[in-house]
């Protein structure tokens, strides 16, 4: 009869941490609405990966020998030999993008890139802080507010964080609308919230919108090699959804896709959240500083639009300039709304739209950059 | 001298971070000022037309 207390006996307090952390994220998953698709799969792959014995990890069996797991399976082979579970999802993220907004205002890629700087930041905070210069540089992508970048960073550069940086990215992704307005109002003044900025957006051809995706792979691969990977499938996916001729594939790309790899994607994480790796202070540390980046991205951005404004004839509302950082569409509704509370005739949305469609491009370029270091 | 060796170690790594933040800053600023000299310029050749 032993066999049926085994496992209840093998539980370390590690493992019961794990459940509690699993059952949170799935709380916040369906009881805040927070990254649901992400979360509830991340928390109950939480709880999986760390039952003793677990049948979804490798395990030695006497007698047997070692038998095949499927969340390890599912992660040395889509995420460890090649990323290509967070590559495939940003062809569904490019097909998801209408990149309108921004072609027809371009003053606003500006934003996309300053919006990067708690990425930079936070790696040098990272490595004050004891961590080792490619776990910290893994750890500042978080600020990039784009998960499938932070995984794909973070694997690449052999991090041992891949867990706490990717529930980090996807938990602060889901808080941008309470993050964001804290930094935005500790820099900018009432009078400079309620700058009103006119939409006279310029009309985009469709041969324009051909040919951006294609112009930003080239100049992106030319400049930031290792960029290409991530910047060409996400530019990839917005081919096809603006050729005009794969309507089918542009809808699978932003359905089926985008669905079939999110689903396995949160669980496959799930693998990085074992007691034994997820459990330190480490952990705690990657939280704060993923806390950080997200700060600073959004302080980057708004400093980065004020500073326009003094060379600037027309006057840019500075919390525009926050909308730079990659959470989309969150990050453009949160200005809209801070817009709307401070002057309910200031209308920011599409000038929001635009800067967080660039910080979607710019994050995937500093992911590119970051890895360039090392290579 | 554990302690000498790990604030070396500190150190060189904040160096290399503090170069990361300035050329990183710096290559997304030319990536993203490129591209967006080049969309200006397409919408201005496009000269207002809308063909979508």
């Amino acid at each position: 009869m032993e066999f049926l207390w085994e496992g209840l006996l093998a539980i370390t307090w590690k493992q019961v941490v794990m459940y509690v952390i699993g059952a949170l994220l799935i709380f916040l998953a369906i009881k805040k609405d927070y990254e649901p698709s992400l979360l509830l799969p991340m928390g109950f792959g939480a709880i999986l990966v760390n039952l003793p014995f677990s049948g979804v990890l490798n395990q030695t069996m006497q007698g047997v020998g070692e038998t095949h797991g499927i969340i390890q399976w599912l992660f040395e082979v889509g995420i460890e030999a090649s990323e290509a579970m967070p590559l495939l999802l940003f062809i569904g993220i490019g097909a998801m993008i209408d990149f309108g907004p921004l072609l027809s205002n371009p003053r606003m890629f500006l934003f996309g890139a300053a919006a990067q700087f708690g990425i930079f930041l936070t790696i040098v905070l990272a490595a004050l802080l004891g961590f080792d210069i490619k776990d910290a540089a893994s750890i500042g992508i978080i600020g990039a507010a784009d998960g499938p970048t932070s995984i794909l960073v973070s694997q690449v550069l052999g991090s041992n964080f891949i867990g706490p940086i990717a529930v980090a990215a996807y938990s602060y992704m889901a808080l941008v609308p309470i993050i964001q307005p804290v930094a935005i109002k500790l820099v900018t003044t009432k009078k400079e919230r309620r700058i009103r900025m006119p939409y006279k957006p310029a009309s985009v051809t469709k041969t324009t919108r051909i040919l951006f995706p294609i112009i930003v792979t080239i100049i992106a691969g030319l400049v930031a090699p290792a960029s290409v990977s991530l910047v060409g499938f996400l530019m990839f996916g917005n081919l096809i959804r603006e050729c005009g001729v794969l309507a089918r594939l542009s809808e699978t790309a932003q359905n089926t896709l985008a669905n079939l790899i999110t689903l396995l994607l949160g669980l496959t994480i799930s693998f990085s959240m074992r007691a034994e790796q997820f459990v330190n202070v480490s952990t705690l540390m990657i939280m704060g500083l993923g806390l950080f980046a997200f700060v600073f991205d959004t302080v980057g951005g708004v400093v980065f639009a004020k500073i326009l404004n003094i060379f600037s004839k027309n006057k840019i509302n500075p919390m525009v300039g926050a909308a730079g950082i990659s959470a989309f569409p969150m990050s453009a509704r949160v200005i809209e709304k801070m817009g709307i509370a401070e002057d309910n005739q200031n209308h920011l949305l599409m000038h929001a739209v635009g800067a967080n469609v660039s910080g979607q491009i710019a994050s995937a370029v500093a992911g590119g950059i970051v890895l360039g270091f090392f290579m | 001298m554990n302690l000498f060796i790990l604030l070396t170690v500190v150190s060189e790594n904040v160096t290399m971070a503090l170069g990361m933040m300035g050329k990183g800053m710096l290559g997304i600023f030319v990536v993203i000022g490129i591209i967006a000299v080049i969309v200006a310029i397409l919408i201005r050749l496009s000269g207002g037309k809308k063909d979508n």
